[in-house]
């Protein structure tokens, strides 16, 4: 018994030691590549809403998360248009996912601080498409002082 | 005799040895192994010798069979080698005309910023690269014959001279030429980092330019978000022109030896050629003409651009798609 335990260890060891030695493998091989950007429609928000408070100008960097090219260079106009005293929008919570499907997805934008903004609305809603495996805003809707805003779904 | 049964610390010591001879072991092949064989690259076509065509694609690097790049945006060129701006990888790709890769440059970060983000490139006299970097706010002189050594800061001066949010350069003969889109403008320096002069233009300046292209004594100025690019006349410092056509988000251009003007229109798609005034439209390219468009010839966001006058070839970064897209041009001017 005690030679079959001796034999269960040797089973053992060798099972672990190859589980380390793949473990290593794909460790080293996962660090010589650059991981992939990932794309998913909150984060795609984010992006499009950083570029806004930042008031960037350049309409390609806003037509890679806007399906409507004319609507990314009006942003990008409106931002080199604006004054620089003060942020184009107010500060925001962190956007959630309030509908998705496979192609489709809506999040929502909780806005903070909307005193110095006025006729800011306390939420908005941005609609996406997966567009060529790209999430990209197709339109946004205000969410009014009157209406509820979306629950974040999981 | 019984067995000897093994204690809690020989099997951990014995644990440690295996883990470390693997990991020893794996090292060992890796490092030793060549590299995974690159699969044969597709060489680039030329115009068939029958066709009547007035481009032609002629493929793309890396080719269908290689992996994207992250993000391809500014290119230059200098006869032997194209460098192309990585955004997404923080680095300079080197590459021969043919599409041969042959080193990846990396971008330090700047002070502050958690990556470099390269959108434009132009080679220096001195075989130097100066780089925009958006993520650091900066323009940074990078050597490829020393890809190691961290950039030089270039213009950091203050006051007039100072970069803020650089988004274009280009250079010729010793001079420098950035667009700053912190106050529209676009200033001239010498390549020590000296300001020099910012070129005038009629209101209102640019507020996004998308590429400069120096070629000769003018200064082909993208402003990109007014659909619109500008001629700037070197010896005054002045506008003097601007290519007849509204244009789809222009940004990369380059100039034939004959002095035919192409333009990449990111929105549009395609590239339009301009005769030498800049006051029609000769061509207009990738289209259902284009010799071999089926093999992914199209264009989705072409941004910037070399003509390679000896090969007559344009070098065309396609961002979405990751690509350098090649086409041949018969030039007939």
């Amino acid at each position: 018994m005690a030679h079959l335990a001796f034999r269960r260890h040797g089973v053992g060891l060798a099972a672990l030691a190859l589980t380390m030695i793949i473990a290593s493998a794909v460790g080293l091989v996962g660090c010589s590549d650059k991981a992939e950007v990932a794309s998913d429609p909150v984060s795609s928000i984010e992006s499009l809403l950083q570029l806004r408070y930042e008031r960037s100008t350049d309409a390609s960097a806003y037509a890679e998360l806007i399906a409507e090219p004319e609507l990314a260079i009006q942003l990008a106009r409106s931002s080199a248009e604006e004054s620089s005293d003060a942020p184009p929008t107010p500060q925001w919570d962190t956007p959630y996912l309030s509908m998705t499907t496979d192609t489709t997805a809506q999040v929502v934008v909780v806005w903070k601080t909307r005193a110095k903004f006025e006729g800011f609305p306390p939420a908005t809603r941005f609609d996406l498409e997966n567009l060529d495996g790209v999430w990209k805003t197709v339109d946004a809707q205000s969410i009014e002082d009157t209406e509820n805003i979306p629950v974040k779904v999981e | 005799m019984a067995p000897r049964s093994i204690s809690g610390k020989r099997l951990a010591v014995v644990l440690l040895a295996v883990f470390v001879l693997g990991s020893a072991l794996i090292a060992f092949l890796l490092l030793r192994s060549p590299a995974a064989p690159t699969p044969p690259r597709t060489p680039l076509a030329v115009l068939s010798p029958d066709s009547t065509a007035t481009a032609g694609f002629a493929g793309m690097i890396p080719s269908a069979e290689e992996s994207a790049l992250p993000r391809p945006l500014g290119l230059d060129g200098d006869g032997e080698r194209l460098y192309v701006a990585l955004a997404d990888l923080s680095a300079i790709g080197v590459f021969t005309y043919e599409g041969v890769s042959e080193e990846t440059i990396s971008v330090s970060a700047a002070q502050g910023a958690a990556v470099s983000t390269p959108v434009d490139l132009a080679i220096f006299s001195d075989g130097t690269l100066g780089v925009v970097d958006t993520a650091g706010s900066r323009v940074l002189v990078v050597d490829p014959g020393d890809p190691k050594a961290r950039g030089v800061e270039f213009g950091g001066g203050s006051g007039k001279s100072r970069i803020v949010s650089p988004t274009a350069i280009d250079a010729q003969d010793g001079l420098v030429y950035i667009a700053d889109s912190s106050d529209g403008s676009v200033r001239e320096y010498e390549e020590s980092g000296k300001l020099l002069r910012t070129m005038s233009f009629e209101a209102p300046n640019p507020t996004f330019v998308g590429a400069l292209c120096v070629a000769g004594e003018t200064l082909w100025v993208s402003d990109s978000n007014a659909d619109r690019v500008i001629a700037v006349d070197l010896a005054t410092g002045a506008q003097s022109g601007i290519l007849e056509r509204r244009l789809g988000l222009p940004r990369g251009v380059a100039v034939t030896k004959g002095g035919r003007i192409m333009v990449a229109e990111t929105f549009g798609r395609r590239i339009s050629v301009f005769d030498p005034t800049g006051a029609s439209v000769v061509d207009v390219f990738p289209d259902a003409l284009t010799e071999g468009v089926a093999n992914d010839g199209l264009l989705e966001a072409p941004e910037s651009l070399v003509w390679d006058e000896a090969g007559a070839r344009l070098y065309v970064t396609d961002v979405n798609v990751g690509r350098i897209k090649v086409y041949n041009y018969r030039v007939e001017e």
